[in-house]
């Protein structure tokens, strides 16, 4: 009876009224969805933004003369638009990446970004984890490197990756979903910027935050001599190239900081000797910027401390001008 | 090519438009499908394509040569037979094999012997040969037993076997169930353009949203540095793997009988709701389906099935199910589980404790269901671990009922997950209580009902989708 009251065929081959239904079901799923993207209006995960921004960095090929290398407290903590600022003739981008490990996958990166002649200088921020096995083990930036060159093979995955992935049609956060909880004035504003700097301003500061994670991390990994050799190996190298290479700690809570030295076998001093010994230079820090999970600087902070970083650089170069061989 | 790429996408808009001026004319027909999937196949590694060729070339081949020389086709059931268990023995089990010998060489005390596992390590496992060698070789045998007769144009052979939506991971067809159907003029009906899409719909929602958001809470409890102690964890956990594995392999089931539907063509079912199982035997026949019934007609009833006894059927229920565990990868842990499923078989064979179960009033059939549930649930944890000390490991874990740090496991498991794996369950129950049969739909509003479900379903799929990665069941 059903079957009659509608003449939608069941019979051998496609009406046209079947073929509309199809069509009409297919433009409505294509409506809702296109609806959907367009009115949505939660931003762009701070994750995709990043995605987008890391493989946009890894295109630059000789765009400054000043480059911030490092990991993520690189990356949320040095706002190169303050170097440029206040550093005379300074040109500088953040190629900091979240995870990273010290090795020549990173280091290979710097001569492709850094301009090829005149005066250049690298700013890195030591962190110790990125010289521990754990670092090298996960090496996030290789990974990145093969992933995007694996998403590069076709236009058409090319496009997934930045259309589908970071346009209106990316998923939705759902680890963001909380059920049965109250919710915290937790908002972050964070914004990634061109020059690769990341800026995050969180309601909800929770300094003590990295204390378990970094503890299990370091109890259960040291850093290693030979990545730090060959990190020394290679600011040999770019200063006999002539890049003046800066090293510093990116400040953190004092307590992170002193939990690091206790338990990952980081001697900062001998460390900054040894870069010395290469050529670079050792930039100390007071550890007293605001981070908002103790490992990370917020936006302000991160503006702060990259004012007080060009500051220190300037008078540095006073003395000995971008250029000329230190000893001079 | 995964089904869920854009790649995918594009080229099946491309198939789909040049197919209704292709389907009418045989040769082009046949021509087109075997172009396509070449091309599907080839996208992920041509050079393997050779092998699906070697494969298919030798079956056809010998299903001629049965109907001519037909005083030897027991010789030409074996040359098909060694070639295409050959093909699967060096490119799925040749590392698995010198892992055993040499093995067992060491514990023999000859050690000098050993084969360097270099020689082997560098051989890549094609993606889906398992699937497509059986769908091969189930040409050669229905051949041998008068049951099909051979085609005798190699392009009609080919496109059936590497036909591009079941040819990565099934369900796996029989020939003499394809190629008739290949050999009409395809008509898609109202019925299947439109089912075909509720199934795709159903398809990708199942392996993007469902599968794909759960596999990342999988991977990182498998191969966690310190695998928490605590059995609820792991009992939700192996639930959350049970749901992610059947919401894949099934989820790429529907997509391919969806893509089947719109080309005119029907793929048999190849998951039923196997999770309200109320027996293992019940669970096997709604769970692979087609490789059940593969292992049933090809390797189960050739031994001798349930007719030779009750003890030789025990054993011959053993046998199938040994190597249906080593069809699914080349470990121990595979075999393993395909033990445990046996013996699941065995005590209920000998007891027959579900159907007694199933009889006792009102509450008795759904507590088979779950028992059954909980039972393959425990033995997916030598399917998904990485080896038999891990899965000893999990087990002793789940059945340790001191190891309740609930609180600390369910911080674990994130909501959205949760709203999920409730989802999935609710589902089942729906399908247990056979609402879907107690309440029909009048046949105008359930088109109605459909058209808005795969709207829904499409959108679902692209916003809520997990981290992309490949199907399980291409690995095997």
């Amino acid at each position: 009876m059903a079957a009659k009251e509608y003449s939608y065929s069941q019979g051998s081959t496609v009406s046209l009224k079947g073929r509309l239904t199809v069509l009409a079901v297919l433009a409505g799923a294509t409506l809702l969805i296109v609806s959907i993207g367009v009115l949505r209006t939660d931003a762009a995960s701070l994750d995709s933004r990043t995605k987008q921004s890391d493989r946009t960095r890894l295109d630059w090929s000789h765009t400054s003369n000043t480059l911030l290398m490092g990991d993520s407290r690189v990356q949320v903590g040095v706002d190169p638009a303050q170097l440029v600022e206040h550093i005379p003739g300074c040109d500088a981008q953040n190629f900091g990446f979240a995870g990273v490990a010290s090795t020549h996958h990173y280091y290979q990166y710097a001569n492709k970004v850094l301009r090829k002649a005149g005066p250049r200088r690298i700013i890195y921020g030591i962190t110790p984890r990125s010289f521990t096995h754990d670092a090298l083990a996960s090496n996030a930036f290789r990974e990145l490197l093969n992933k995007l060159d694996l998403q590069k093979n076709s236009l058409a995955d090319t496009f997934e990756l930045d259309v589908i992935s970071t346009g209106m049609l990316r998923p939705w956060n759902l680890k963001g979903l909380k059920l049965f909880k109250k919710k915290h004035n937790t908002k972050t504003v964070s914004a990634v910027h061109k020059d690769g700097f990341i800026a995050i301003e969180s309601a909800q500061m929770r300094p003590e935050k990295s204390i378990p994670s970094h503890t299990k991390l370091f109890t259960d990994h040291k850093v290693l001599p030979e990545l730090q050799k060959q990190f020394f190996e290679q600011v040999k190298q770019w200063t006999d190239e002539g890049i003046r290479v800066y090293c510093l700690r990116i400040p953190i809570t004092q307590k992170l900081y002193d939990l690091e030295d206790l338990l990952s076998g980081f001697k900062q001093q001998s460390f900054a000797e040894s870069v010395q010994n290469a050529g670079g230079v050792w930039l100390d820090f007071p550890m007293k910027y605001e981070s908002f999970d103790g490992s990370h600087l917020t936006a302000s902070a991160a503006k702060q401390f990259s004012r007080d970083l060009a500051e220190k650089v300037v008078e540095y170069e006073n003395n000995y001008p971008l250029g000329l061989p230190r000893n001079n | 090519m995964l089904f869920n790429s854009l790649v995918f996408l594009i080229f099946a808009a491309c198939f789909f438009a040049v197919w209704p001026f292709a389907r009418d004319r045989k040769n082009l027909r046949y021509g087109w499908i075997f172009l396509a999937s070449m091309l599907f196949y080839g996208w992920w590694d041509w050079r393997f394509l050779s092998l699906i060729l070697f494969s298919g070339l030798i079956d056809y081949y010998a299903g001629l040569a049965m109907v001519r020389f037909p005083g030897k086709k027991k010789l030409w059931l074996a040359f098909s037979l060694l070639g295409n268990l050959g093909t699967l023995a060096i490119f799925k089990y040749a590392k698995f094999a010198v892992a055993n010998l040499n093995l067992l060489l060491g514990v023999i005390g000859l050690d000098n012997l050993s084969i360097h596992s270099t020689t082997v390590s560098s051989i890549i496992l094609p993606v889906g040969i398992s699937f497509y060698t059986f769908q091969s070789m189930s040409y050669t045998i229905d051949i041998f037993r008068g049951e099909l007769k051979p085609t005798r144009n190699v392009l009609h052979f080919l496109a059936y076997l590497s036909m591009f939506p079941q040819l990565v991971a099934g369900p796996i067809i029989r020939a003499r169930s394809l190629l008739p159907q290949l050999a009409q003029t395809p008509k898609a009906t109202d019925q299947q353009l439109l089912g075909g899409l509720k199934l795709i719909a159903m398809g990708f929602v199942k392996k993007m949203v469902f599968a794909d958001n759960f596999a990342p809470y999988v991977r990182q409890a498998i191969f966690a540095d310190n695998p928490l102690d605590s059995s609820p964890f792991w009992w939700l956990m192996m639930i959350i793997f049970a749901y992610q594995i059947y919401c894949d392999f099934s989820g790429y089931s529907d997509i391919a009988r969806g893509l089947a539907k719109w080309m005119g063509y029907e793929f048999p079912l190849n998951f039923d709701h196997p999770y309200i199982a109320t027996g293992f035997n019940d669970f096997w026949s709604r769970w692979h389906i087609s490789l059940s019934s593969w292992f049933r007609d090809y390797v189960y009833i050739p031994l001798g099935g349930s007719r030779t006894g009750k003890a030789r059927a025990i054993g011959n229920l053993w046998a199938t199910m040994l190597v249906s565990g080593l069809w699914h990868g080349a470990s121990w842990t595979f075999v393993l589980w395909g033990a445990v499923h046996a013996l699941y078989l065995t005590i209920e064979r000998y007891t027959r404790w579900t159907e007694k179960l199933c009889r006792v009033p009102f509450v008795g059939k759904a507590i088979a269901q779950l028992l059954v549930f909980a039972l393959v649930v425990v033995a997916w944890t030598l399917f998904v671990a990485r080896d038999i000390d891990q899965a000893w490991c999990i087990l002793h874990t789940m059945f340790d009922f001191t190891a309740t740090d609930l609180p600390k496991s369910s911080k674990l498991i994130p909501s959205f997950i949760r709203i999920l794996l409730g989802i999935i369950i609710a589902r089942q129950v729906y399908f247990a209580l056979e609402i879907d049969k107690k309440l029909p739909m009048p046949r105008k509003l359930s088109v109605f009902a459909d058209a808005m479900m795969i709207v829904i379903l499409l959108a679902a799929a692209v916003f809520l989708r997990g981290p992309a990665s490949a199907f399980i069941y291409f690995d095997f």
